[in-house]
């Protein structure tokens, strides 16, 4: 009996033992795992490699996938008299506040930075980072200055600040989500054939969307989406305008010039706004821009055909040439 | 304070070094109700003046019938059920009863302008009042001789192992427990049953409800194979997040010595209605038949009689998961299965009867079909998703199951949901793989601890979740 009670004494510190090796192992080597799996946020990490080598474009344009497809920065520059050179370091789901992190570690020297807006995203979307992303940012190495935090202190949702303020335990621990998401990633490459992380090393035009939604998708999608605006906007949202004035902060002691480009609607969400809904909101984000010093341009109802979209928001390559042209045209 | 938290990993060494250094049974379970009484506080500090006025009140109430006969005895039972009852009908009810009752009022054009109750559910109340009333109803009965310390009471009430969301433990299981000195004893079964209920919680639950909770917040807007993708993983979900919760308590409470009784086993093997109860939620069901069903005649009287008590048990089942029509309607569910299947046991003979395997089947996903208004309180979102279940719509298109949404995670929720099956099937056929690393050799059991901790700590979710059956 007393061997018996030994032995299971002995087996749980064992176990016990084993346990914190196999944390402290998973702790050690959780980074390493999460860089080496494809996912969402390996762009992050290529686009710090980007940055990181040095060398300063005239012209940045950062946003979100709809910017990814949406603007060909190679060629906006080749056409361009006032930029020679120009990178677009946009990246899935990154908003407005998103973009800081991103424009936080920019050699000065840039001359013009393009602060691409979605509307429907300005009421909410804009102030929340994923956790997961938060998590990317820090394990690609990316600096967190104290004027990102006071953004992200000002403006962003209660959530993110809990992420972004962790511990640096927290935030290294938090690579796990960038391994799961990984693996449904590799796995999804697997059974598709695709490259998710195609595009992530291309600073100009990283996904061309050629393919556009199957009628049964785009129907769920615009349903899911677009919802019906019934009044006429009165003001910018408070936590917008207080980005908008990072962003002038950043632009005038960099000496850059920040343009704020509205993207353009899908049809059937301009079909869901009243009449007089843009021009409201052109005047607003006018007087705006006015405030800030900043460029404004406003084609938000530049498409009236949904052929220029592969879906409720994403630009099929015809509808990006034509945004593309028409940003070049703007801004010389 | 959550099992599978920082706080608690500081908390429970230090309450078992205590519990160690601490010498005399009666200093001990001092410790352990100090213990549970921070465990319980560290919610809302205020609430715990519930657990000591139960308490005191159920004690008294208990010593008091023993020298009691007759009518005062009655009436003894009946102070037990009204203080313990209108804590539970109070905070638990109160605002679904005046819900109610201001929307019966609006259908006669009554309409007060009564302020909206916002009244704050005490964590644990549905189980620490089934425990501290099975105690009344156990010394009314004469089936139990009342405890004569007040500290033994105190700590059945407020075991902190099973405090929050059970096992629900009664007094004749407990209290007998206390009368034999224990000590902490660092068990490998103990600890193989915490790391079960932990990857059961973390890695699977968690796992899973990463694609449930997206799919099922906007049920409209998916085709029917992504809702029963969805409704599988909550059915897989909610078994491993509650059973987790208790293996997790069984195991804490092995630790210090004490026996919690099994709360699940393999219910998603039940092949009809009465097994899944005699499998799910043990100590629950246990309960609602000895103190609800029973006294309301069982099966003594007539058939239509014991069909009634059957739905009116589960009617109240349900209610007590929580104060919400979704709920009845689940319990009503489960009601009516358990009366239509006794019929058709009285019915068909046994050697007409659908073979066992095909009953598991057909049986699981009526559970499947359960699990919907449980998990959608909304009435339109509970239509919506049984229409799309029952009505396929063979839109099997993969952009509209979520694929390439890396949020959805919709393959790690896929792998998740058939590694549960896997080890499900292979529990049942070869029992559980703690059971048989409890019987490995060191070398084995070193290499699956270091396994089973990278795992774990990789699909540790990024924030805490709570125990699903924390909001009963």
């Amino acid at each position: 009996m007393e061997k018996l009670d030994g032995d299971r004494r002995s087996g749980s510190r064992t176990l016990l033992a084993a346990l914190f090796l196999g944390a402290v192992l998973a702790f050690v080597f959780l980074p390493s795992i999460a860089r080496a799996l494809p996912n969402a946020t390996s762009r992050i990490g290529a686009v710090r490699r980007v940055i990181d080598t040095g060398e300063t474009p005239d012209l940045v344009v950062v946003g979100n996938s709809v910017v990814m497809g949406g603007l060909d920065v190679e060629v906006l520059t080749a056409g361009s008299d006032a930029h020679q050179t120009g990178w677009n370091l946009s990246s899935q789901g990154q908003g407005l506040l998103e973009s800081l992190f991103i424009v936080d570690q920019l050699d000065a020297g840039v001359e013009t930075l393009v602060l691409p807006v979605e509307i429907r995203s300005i009421q909410d979307v804009e102030y929340t980072i994923p956790s997961s992303k938060v998590y990317a940012y820090e394990l690609y190495g990316y600096d967190f200055s104290p004027v990102l935090g006071e953004a992200i202190r000002n403006v962003a949702d209660q959530a993110t600040q809990d992420v972004f303020f962790d511990s640096w335990i927290e935030k290294r621990l938090g690579a796990r989500s960038a391994i799961r998401a990984g693996i449904d990633t590799a796995i999804v490459e697997f059974f598709t054939g695709t490259d998710v992380s195609e595009g992530d090393e291309d600073i100009y035009f990283p996904t061309p969307y050629e393919n556009r939604l199957s009628v049964a998708g785009l129907e769920a999608r615009l349903e899911r989406n677009h919802v019906e605006r019934v009044s006429l906007p009165t003001e910018l949202p408070r936590p917008f305008v207080d980005l908008l004035k990072t962003y002038q902060s950043w632009g005038e002691e960099q000496d850059v010039e920040v343009v704020l480009l509205v993207l353009p609607e899908h049809p059937n969400q301009q079909s869901l706004s009243p009449d007089g809904y843009y021009d409201a909101l052109e005047e607003l984000f006018q007087a705006e821009a006015d405030a800030r010093g900043f460029e404004l341009l406003f084609p938000a109802e530049m498409f009236s055909e949904p052929d220029y979209f592969v879906d409720h928001i994403h630009l099929h390559t015809s509808g990006a040439a034509e945004l593309t042209n028409f940003v070049m045209s703007e801004i010389g | 304070m959550l099992f599978q938290t920082l706080p608690f990993a500081i908390f429970f060494p230090t309450v078992a070094a205590a519990y160690t250094i601490i010498r005399g049974w009666n200093r001990r379970k001092v410790v352990l109700l100090i213990a549970s009484y921070i465990f319980y506080m560290w919610w809302n500090p205020a609430f715990i003046l519930l657990i000591l006025a139960s308490t005191i009140v159920d004690f008294t109430i208990g010593r008091k019938m023993a020298v009691s006969n007759g009518q005062v005895r009655k009436r003894l039972l009946l102070a037990s059920l009204f203080v313990n009852l209108g804590f539970l009908g109070f905070f638990k009810y109160a605002g679904f009863f005046q819900e109610n009752l201001l929307r019966f009022g609006s259908v006669f054009g009554f309409e007060p302008s009564w302020t909206q109750l916002n009244v704050i559910l005490p964590i644990g109340i549905s189980f620490y009042t089934f425990q501290t009333l099975s105690y009344s109803i156990d010394v009314y009965r004469g089936k139990l001789e009342p405890v004569q310390s007040p500290l033994d009471f105190a700590l059945f009430v407020s075991f902190f192992p099973q405090l929050v969301a059970g096992p629900i433990v009664r007094a004749t299981e407990f209290l007998p427990q206390l009368e034999e000195p224990k000590a902490f004893s660092l068990r490998r079964d103990a600890l193989l049953l915490i790391l079960r209920g932990l990857v059961k919680k973390v890695v699977i639950a968690d796992g899973i409800a990463q694609y449930v909770d997206v799919i099922l917040s906007q049920p409209s807007t998916w085709p029917s194979v992504a809702i029963w993708l969805a409704m599988i993983g909550f059915y897989i979900q909610i078994y491993c997040d509650f059973s987790g919760y208790s293996d997790m308590a069984i195991g804490f409470a092995r630790l210090l010595g004490f026996e919690l009784p099994l709360n699940f086993d393999r219910p998603y093997f039940s092949a009809e209605p009465s097994e899944f109860w005699q499998r799910w939620h043990i100590s629950l069901s246990g309960w609602l038949r000895d103190y609800l069903y029973i006294p309301l005649g069982g099966n003594r009287g007539s058939t239509l009689l014991t069909y009634r008590n059957l739905i009116l048990t589960m009617l109240l089942g349900g209610l007590w998961h929580g104060a919400g029509w979704n709920f009845v309607l689940w319990g009503a569910m489960h009601g009516g299965a358990l009366a239509i299947h006794r019929a058709y046991r009285q019915v068909v003979p046994s050697t007409f009867r659908v073979p066992r395997f095909a009953s598991i089947i057909f049986f699981q996903v009526f559970i499947v079909l359960t699990w919907v208004p449980f998990r959608l309180p909304n009435v339109a979102d509970s239509t919506v998703v049984f229409e799309k279940l029952l009505l396929f719509d063979f839109n099997l298109s993969t952009s509209n199951l979520g694929l390439g949404d890396p949020s959805l995670a919709l393959f790690t929720s896929l792998g998740l949901m058939a590694a549960f099956g896997v080890l499900h099937i292979a529990a049942q056929r070869w029992g559980g793989l703690d059971d048989l690393l409890a019987r490995r050799s060191t070398g084995p059991l070193g290499l699956a601890g270091v396994v089973m901790a990278v795992i774990v700590v990789i699909f540790w979710p990024t924030s805490d979740v709570p125990f699903l059956y924390f909001q009963f």
